[in-house]
């Protein structure tokens, strides 16, 4: 009995502590969104928490589509995302009063990637259509060895996703036979695991595990994004409701990447700074 | 017969808890070794580095002094990297080409009349003869230029002279040009024809030599990349330009370090053309790439003083669980998310133990059965088989989107959804726990003229709190491990670890959740295994000692009852 007593002592304690902590000012930036601007996103929480102190940045990766939806809740402060938001996605934004503005902080290149041990080192674009849509199915067809080709697809909620079906495959329907995986980490993995299978992530996501793939005869690199030669690019954005105010948290951490460090930092992680 | 049947049932039982036993052992031994790896592992000199500079460890005498044997170690191998790059006749050769250059245009600048000439005719057939002249003029410099392209000056230094000379041409030719419209009066399209032609040759040229040497120097670059990333920074004001901690410092553990130089230096990837001219990067060993230079001799002599310059000692690093991550859980510890499980486990237990123990005493104690009853109680077992992503998914759409219990994700949000999981397994195991209580006592209770209140209160409940209790604590070990009911309701991949008075407004990292997003989403997941595995161990750590915690209170509390 007196246990029981402490305990609704010590609950009570709890809940007064809780109403002390409900009238303080927080400082917090909230960022949800794209997996691809997760690293980015990261690395400039870590820096901005080393030159500010006393704010908690949190950060979930959970998919451009899911960031956009957290923006249009109020749910974050930013929302990564690794395409532009979509027509109905604006309108479900303004109905609710979020204005969502679009902050360019990286470009970033699409690399094909397969598995080291694949003889395939080059393909043209429309091969790698011809591929995601089912019209070949072997690597013999391209050059490789006699094996069925995995297909790995990220996930439709995935802005990687929406960039590689507008850009390489032109809007036409994925081969029902695709494999989807949620994340750029998870696409890698299955390809450094599985010999004949080929997936797509974004270019500071390749490493040793994996081989990326010449497209139209043009290796993924910054010099080769930069000047248009590589086939499939697109810009990274942070989303956030209006134009942050100037001198705010978010003002400073969504004007991160035009400063000197910021870009550095977007260039040690393998992705394209917006001003060069 | 029945003998036979007996024996054969108890060598059948035996045989399985051997087998349960052997898979528990399977699957928790590997846990257990790499867990530990996390926190005793081989380090190298680049932890101690990382864990004074960052963490404001006190790193005894002796290691201080390991880190200087290292430097020392590593000393020749910078020099060595630094003369490859600012190769011997590098510097006199761009001095000399330097020379050249102001040589041809001060005779530019004394030839003024052909100039005058040249730029006095139209349009396209100036361009041309500007063009033409300046061909004629630049022979010397675009000579000696090719000749040292074929010296045996490094193709570092020399694509670095080179690329000089280019952003000098330019701008003496920009210089020239404003020159020769101050005293020739030129005008704006003159004067930018002159620009543009004057040095176009010499430009060229740069330029188709910085191509053909481009390919060997990207591959130097790739393995300079892999040395940096064994090693780290070569000094501090190298140090000082980088922003990224997993650039500040090479790989601070040995399995790590090992790996990097199997991957990353002894095997490098090189840009080659395939037989259809399309690009394609291939996968060589950096020795045979590389033979016969002055970078063979660096990955040789990587290779020979690999322990002396990372100078590899066991070490046990505690803050693993104290310390909080650094650069996205490549350095530092996990102290976040072992607070955010704590916060998340003791909060859905506050809100979820009062709710479950009052809903029992009521079931157990006041409520008549009949149809209310009933349909109560299959709600409650029907609570008890809803998927936990669903409770994630309501949590979501109910307490943050429509309750606005918080703005964002946040503990309390994630500790409530928590709370309704584990609800119906609290409500069950007190129920059993009440109703294992022997009438006999109620009816002495209420015999001695205790009211039914009272009776509950003194009685009943003191004598079904150990079982209560087991049950609250083994339910709290499965909200510690629960992943889907934080993912949209509590849990973040980054975030710092929260103060008390945070828990109301902030998500927070947790266990369950980080283990999943490291092996799925992490940009470097190959790097931070170990962390992972760490994680794990914690994590059945923390719910296995919750587990024991709930025997050993059991005992203690029914003895006291006794």
């Amino acid at each position: 009995m007196k246990n029981l007593l402490k305990l609704t002592k010590i609950s009570a304690f709890a809940a007064c502590l809780m109403f002390v902590a409900y009238a303080e000012a927080e400082d917090k930036i909230v960022i949800d969104g794209s997996t691809t601007v997760g690293p980015i996103s990261k690395a400039f929480a870590d820096f901005y928490k080393e030159n500010n102190g006393g704010v908690n940045i949190t950060i979930s990766e959970s998919g451009s589509g899911n960031g956009v939806k957290s923006l249009m809740n109020g749910a974050c402060d930013i929302a990564n995302m690794s395409r532009f938001m979509k027509s109905s996605e604006f309108k479900a934004c303004a109905d609710k009063g979020i204005m969502p503005v679009a902050h360019v902080v990286a470009f970033d290149g699409l690399a094909v990637i397969v598995n080291p041990q694949n003889k395939v080192g080059a393909l043209t674009l429309a091969q790698i259509a011809d591929i995601y849509t089912g019209k070949i199915t072997n690597w013999k067809q391209v050059g490789g060895d006699d094996a069925e080709i995995v297909v790995i697809s990220r996930d439709t909620n995935s802005g990687t996703y929406e960039t590689f079906n507008e850009v390489a495959l032109k809007k036409q329907a994925i081969t029902p036979k695709a494999e989807y995986v949620g994340s750029n980490g998870q696409a890698r993995t299955r390809v450094n695991s599985t010999k004949n299978a080929i997936a797509y992530v974004g270019l500071g996501f390749v490493d040793n595990s994996v081989k990326a793939l010449s497209v139209n005869g043009t290796l993924p690199s910054a010099s080769s994004i930069v000047s248009g030669k590589y086939a499939i690019s697109r810009p990274l954005f942070m989303f956030t409701n209006a134009y942050p105010k100037m001198g705010s948290r978010v003002y400073d951490f969504v004007t991160l990447h035009l400063t000197k460090e910021g870009r550095e930092i977007v260039r040690e992680l393998g992705y394209i700074p917006v001003c060069e | 017969m029945r003998n036979i049947l007996d024996r054969s049932f108890t060598i059948m039982a035996r045989a399985c808890l051997c087998l349960m036993a052997l898979t528990l052992l399977g699957f928790l031994l590997p846990i257990i070794y790499n867990g530990l790896g996390a926190v005793f592992f081989n380090a190298t000199v680049e932890h101690e580095k990382f864990l004074r500079e960052n963490l404001d460890y006190d790193i005894p005498q002796k290691k201080i002094e390991l880190i200087e044997r290292a430097d020392a170690a590593r000393a020749p191998l910078w020099k060595m990297i630094s003369s490859y790059e600012n190769s011997h006749g590098a510097a006199e050769s761009g001095k000399l080409l330097a020379q050249i250059r102001k040589d041809v245009f001060a005779s530019m600048r004394a030839d003024k009349e052909t100039l005058e000439k040249i730029l006095g005719l139209g349009g396209r057939e100036r361009a041309e003869k500007l063009r033409k002249y300046a061909e004629s003029a630049w022979k010397i410099y675009d000579l000696e230029a090719s000749r040292l392209a074929k010296s045996e000056i490094s193709p570092f230094a020399l694509d670095k002279a080179f690329k000089s000379e280019q952003t000098s041409l330019e701008s003496d030719a920009k210089k020239f040009a404003s020159d020769c419209d101050k005293t020739m009066k030129l005008g704006f399209s003159k004067r930018n024809s002159l620009r543009r032609n004057i040095c176009l040759p010499p430009l060229g040229l740069m330029k188709k030599l910085r191509a053909e040497i481009s390919l060997q120097n990207a591959a130097y670059f790739e393995l300079k990349n892999g040395i940096r990333e064994l090693l780290g920074p070569s000094d501090k004001t190298e140090k000082s330009k980088l922003n990224l901690l997993r650039q500040r410092y090479g790989q601070t553990r040995m399995d790590m370090a090992k790996k990097t130089l199997e991957e990353s230096i002894l095997h490098i990837n090189i840009k080659t053309k395939n037989s259809r001219g399309a690009e394609i990067s291939r996968r060589v060993a950096s020795k045979q790439y590389f033979k016969n230079s002055a970078v063979e001799d660096m990955i040789d002599y990587i290779e020979n003083n690999f322990d002396s310059m990372l100078k590899p000692h066991f070490t046990a690093y505690w803050g693993f669980f104290f310390d909080e991550p650094f650069d996205s859980n490549i350095f530092g510890g996990i102290w976040p998310m072992i607070c955010g499980t704590f916060y998340l486990t003791f909060g859905s237990m506050l809100i979820a133990a009062p709710l479950g123990i009052a809903a029992a005493i009521y079931f157990s104690e006041y409520a008549k059965e009949g149809r209310v009853i009933s349909l109560l109680r299959m709600c409650v077992g029907t609570l008890a088989g809803v998927p936990s992503i669903v409770f994630g998914l309501f949590g979501l759409a109910f307490l943050i989107n429509t309750l606005k219990v918080s703005e964002s994700k946040s503990v309390l949000a994630g500790a409530i959804t928590l709370a309704l999981l584990i609800l119906p397994t609290i409500i069950r195991a007190c129920e059993e726990a009440l109703k294992a209580v022997p009438q006999s006592y109620r009816e002495a209770a209420l015999g001695l003229g205790a009211g039914k209140w009272k009776a509950i209160c003194t009685v009943i409940l003191p004598a079904a709190l150990p079982s209560m209790l087991t049950g609250i604590i083994i339910s709290m070990g499965r909200a510690a491990g629960e992943t889907a009911p934080i993912i949209f309701t509590a849990a973040t991949s980054i975030g710092s670890a929260l103060a008390i008075s945070d828990i109301f407004t902030q998500p927070t990292p947790a266990l369950p959740w980080n283990i999943y997003n490291i092996c799925s989403e992490h940009e470097m997941a190959d790097r931070v295994g170990h962390v992972q595995y760490g994680m794990v161990l914690t994590l059945i750590g923390l719910v296995l000692a919750l587990n024991f915690a709930a025997i050993w209170m059991r005992a203690r509390l029914q003895n006291k009852v006794k």
